[in-house]
């Protein structure tokens, strides 16, 4: 009876343990299953994510490229800026020279006077070119020497009577070239600090010569305009002189 | 509004060259020939700015800045000095004098047009 009892409790050992065992197995596999659906639930998310980082990296990539197109853009602007901003200065200088030649020209085509002829050149070499000290000269009626006419700034007697051919202002007056420092041979004696010489031409005749000797401090050098005024001074300021002296006598003086 | 420039200097070469650097601005010009005219046409015109020459006759440049800066209305108007010279020595005496700023001959168009346009701006 014993042996049989024992026989009994044996099997119920067994059959719990096998219970237990389909139990533990169904748990682990019913484990497994929510694993398995974890495991394909983070593969979703992790795509997922992957699909927005690209989208990110495609819009931090696009961002860039329109960046870079933008600062290109902000470049090309900054110069087209300056460069009107240079051609603006450009334009007022060029405006400011054609102000200079027009304000010389008309100033000889307002008088008949002699002595204010002489003094505009004066004024103009002054108050334009940038020397306070000048000297305007006439060929006598020989054609020999040149006569000093008008003068500022400068001691007048080396320069009363220059003839025809000596130093520099002599020399302007024989070739009627206009002779600029530093691209001629250079003045000595009385002439040393001269900047320029510019013949007074009528026609093809030489009719007398302006000195310009020290420019003012502030002025570094004679610029291209000043050429031009020279230019305009040797035409227009001989002219306005030659007029002078078709002048009727009873013309009056302007008050 | 239009602002009013006072331009005073004995030369017609640089009240021309002046008028005509001027002529495209938006500004009324008001002209005197010496120094005397320039102070009573600052005082009845009231200009926004007044550009002086140094040499003048009857007052100096020196002596109108002097004075104008002496005056109520005319104290803190901007006052450029035109000078021949432009030595340290000058341009001290024209601040002594009261200038805001100063140019020297010959007249450079573009620098001219900045400072005018500088001062009337501010």
């Amino acid at each position: 009876m014993s042996g049989a009892k024992k026989d009994d409790s044996g099997l119920h050992y067994v059959e719990r343990v096998r219970q237990d065992a389909k139990r533990y197995t169904r748990e682990l596999l019913a484990e497994t299953e929510n694993l398995r659906k974890l495991v394909v639930l983070l593969e979703a998310e992790k795509r997922r994510l992957e699909d927005q980082l690209q989208a990110a990296r495609d819009d931090a990539e696009r961002f860039g490229r329109e960046q870079a197109e933008l600062h290109q853009r902000l470049a090309d602007i900054e110069n087209e800026s300056r460069r009107f901003a240079e051609q603006f200065v450009e334009v007022e200088r060029q405006n400011s020279n054609l102000a200079n030649l027009y304000v010389a020209s008309y100033q000889f085509a307002g008088t008949l006077h002699r002595d204010r002829v002489l003094e505009i050149i004066l004024e103009i070499l002054a108050n334009l070119v940038g020397s306070e000290e000048t000297a305007v000269f006439e060929l006598d009626e020989q054609g020999e020497a040149l006569r000093l006419v008008a003068a500022n700034g400068i001691e007048p007697g080396p320069f009363r009577s220059v003839a025809r051919g000596a130093g520099v202002i002599g020399s302007v007056a024989a070739s009627g070239e206009t002779w600029i420092v530093g691209e001629s041979a250079p003045a000595e004696g009385p002439e040393a600090r001269l900047t320029a010489c510019v013949p007074l031409r009528l026609e093809d005749k030489v009719t007398g010569a302006i000195a310009i000797f020290r420019l003012l401090p502030q002025k570094s050098g004679l610029e291209p305009v000043d050429r031009e005024l020279f230019d305009l001074l040797a035409t227009h300021a001989a002219m306005a002189l030659y007029c002078t002296g078709l002048r009727p006598a009873r013309v009056p003086e302007a008050s | 509004m239009r602002k009013t420039v006072l331009l005073a200097d004995d030369s017609n070469t640089i009240l021309m060259m002046q008028k005509m650097l001027l002529a495209k601005e938006p500004y009324d010009l008001v002209i005197a020939r010496d120094g005397q005219e320039a102070y009573d046409k600052a005082l009845s015109a009231k200009p926004d700015l007044i550009v002086l020459d140094v040499v003048m006759p009857k007052l100096t440049g020196f002596e109108v800045c002097t004075k104008l800066r002496a005056h109520d209305d005319t104290k803190s108007t901007p006052i450029l000095l035109v000078t021949t010279r432009g030595e340290a020595e000058n341009i001290q005496k024209g601040h002594e004098a009261g200038c805001t700023d100063y140019l020297t001959k010959p007249i450079n168009g573009p620098e001219f047009l900045s400072k005018l346009r500088d001062h009337l701006s501010r």
